[in-house]
């Protein structure tokens, strides 16, 4: 199953969401009117706490990382991460491989962090401030020189080297994640190398980003 | 140092088992909320008998009325509700009335528009965005809101719905309701389709529902439908190159005055592409009508997918459809 393909309307709403999942059929829902505007207008879907819990043992760290990557801000990546998981629980999707399923995560992970600027977001959302202090672990200032460095990149560059770097992907695949050519990718990657070397210092920036 | 520093340094940033915890519990809190995909409707039996009905409700006026939801419509935009438009019974449930005031639809689409009338005394008023919103079903696997076929098998669709303003004051609410049917069932074959409301809650901004109206409300919106024309264009040599993928075919193609469905194949499959092209409706005056929406499905080498338009429209006005480079004539 795929996202929805947006209205089969224009090149754009097409190339906008790259595909990365199987083929069963996906909905979107469309609210018009204010009142409607909650996100579920469409029907709930009830899950089990042990389905939950099962969820969070295998994603919730993954989507903290991508989230803290995406946002730089522990607080919001722990926000995108509830959002994820609770579409993760919500989703009919069903995957004919696990690394079909982590591209899917990682995509509704980009787009929820790009969605985090919207304010209407965080008004859904079921906070988890009280627990906030205590939920996460990062490494001290100084502890982690090479997450610093990476974290210290330019927006595109950053994302790039993550995903290719800490998930492993390729390229292409990269490029279908991020919703852009290959071609910028590389150069993303090339740039952020060059960067990460200066920072890091000589060889040490070098090894730690080989290929 | 190796290219694994990363990875490892990356691997400290984590939840605790105390963030776990948090995480869950808000999960579960949280279980209503982000959906803006449905997985459509659960599997469920009808439980409900029909409630009793009473006959209400008229077509007659059905392309005015619906002006609540499309806004203006032209003459024509109206005759081709009137067209599609059926009579539906109400329904009666612990003193609350539903009454369907209009009623039209085609293969893919149903709308309803629905007055719901609580007992006397009752107060439905407009909470506003901050304060909360009417849903039609609660959260729980029996407060859901279905449609089964006359074996009792569920029909998969999903809905979106639209509060149309209403006295504040008062004990009416009413509601446009439309239904996609999301597995290429006939919505208005004729055959028995029972949609079951089972009641009406407020859902807070923090995703509690809280039950107004409980009961049991259905409308067999399928027997009460009739056949509808579309047409299916042949389609049959209709291709457009893509750039990544090659050559895309066109499979399949039908068109009703309420939306549009398509097929399409791509002769060069690549990992997380799907490839596509612009759709509309071309028509006399040149003018494009685009999908306002829609829902898909896809695989490796083919996609699927069907909308509505945004208002109902004229074909026998339309002359082509414009799919990328392709135009199909339809005349």
């Amino acid at each position: 199953m795929r996202p929805p393909t947006g209205p089969a309307t224009g090149a754009v709403a097409e190339k906008s969401f790259p595909i990365l999942t199987d083929r069963i059929p996906l909905i979107r829902f469309i609210s018009r009117t204010a009142r409607s505007k909650g996100d579920d207008t469409t029907k709930p879907i009830t899950y089990t706490r042990q389905e939950a819990e099962a969820l969070v043992e295998r994603w919730a760290d993954t989507v903290l990382r991508v989230a803290y990557t995406w946002t730089g801000n522990p607080q919001d990546a722990q926000d995108v991460c509830q959002t994820v998981l609770l579409k993760l629980l919500t989703c009919p999707e069903r995957f004919p491989d696990p690394e079909r399923r982590r591209a899917w995560v990682l995509r509704v992970t980009i787009n929820c962090c790009k969605d985090l600027k919207k304010s209407a977001w965080a008004r859904k959302r079921v906070s988890l401030e009280a627990a906030a202090d205590a939920a996460v672990t990062m490494p001290e200032a100084g502890e982690s020189p090479v997450l610093e460095a990476v974290l210290a990149l330019p927006e595109k560059y950053r994302q790039a080297v993550y995903l290719r770097y800490y998930e492993e992907y390729g390229v292409d695949e990269i490029a279908a994640l991020l919703g852009c050519r290959p071609a910028q990718v590389s150069t993303w990657l090339y740039r952020g190398k060059a960067k990460l070397r200066t920072m890091l210092g000589g060889s040490y920036g070098q090894e730690c980003f080989s290929d | 140092m190796d290219k694994n520093a990363f990875q490892t340094e990356m691997n400290r940033v984590a939840f605790t088992p105390a963030g776990r915890e948090a995480l869950t519990e808000a999960l579960m809190k949280g279980k209503a909320a982000p959906a803006r995909r449905s997985g459509g409707w659960a599997r469920r039996s009808l439980a409900a008998a029909l409630a009793a009905v009473v006959l209400a409700g008229s077509a007659l006026a059905a392309g005015t009325l619906w002006e609540r939801y499309f806004g203006r419509l032209d003459e024509t935009q109206q005759e081709i509700i009137e067209t599609l438009s059926r009579e539906l019974p109400a329904a009666e449930s612990n003193g609350t009335t539903m009454t369907p005031l209009a009623a039209f639809g085609d293969q893919d689409f149903y709308y309803l528009m629905l007055e719901i009338r609580a007992p006397e005394g009752t107060v439905l008023p407009d909470y506003g965005e901050d304060e909360g919103y009417y849903q039609l079903f609660g959260d729980t696997l029996e407060e859901r809101f279905t449609l089964t076929d006359s074996a009792g098998q569920d029909v998969l669709c999903t809905l979106d719905y639209t509060w149309l303003n209403d006295d504040p004051t008062d004990n009416v609410l009413t509601a446009a309701i439309r239904l996609w049917s999301l597995e290429g069932t006939d919505l208005c074959d004729g055959a028995d389709k029972i949609l079951h409301i089972p009641g009406l809650w407020v859902q807070s901004p923090d995703k509690i529902y809280t039950p107004v109206l409980t009961g049991g409300w259905d409308f067999n919106i399928g027997a009460h439908s009739g056949g509808v024309e579309s047409l299916t264009p042949d389609v049959a040599g209709v291709t457009v190159e893509d750039a990544d993928c090659g050559t895309m075919t066109m499979e399949y193609l039908r068109l009703s005055p309420l939306g549009m469905r398509i097929r399409h194949s791509w002769s060069e499959p690549k990992e997380g592409i799907y490839p596509g092209a612009a759709l509309s409706v071309v028509m006399e005056d040149g003018s494009e009508v685009f999908l306002k929406d829609t829902v898909g499905s896809g695989g490796e080498n083919w996609n699927e997918e069907f909308g509505p338009f945004e208002v109902p429209v004229d074909l026998g006005k339309a002359v082509a459809v414009r799919w990328g480079t392709a135009e199909i004539p339809l005349r």
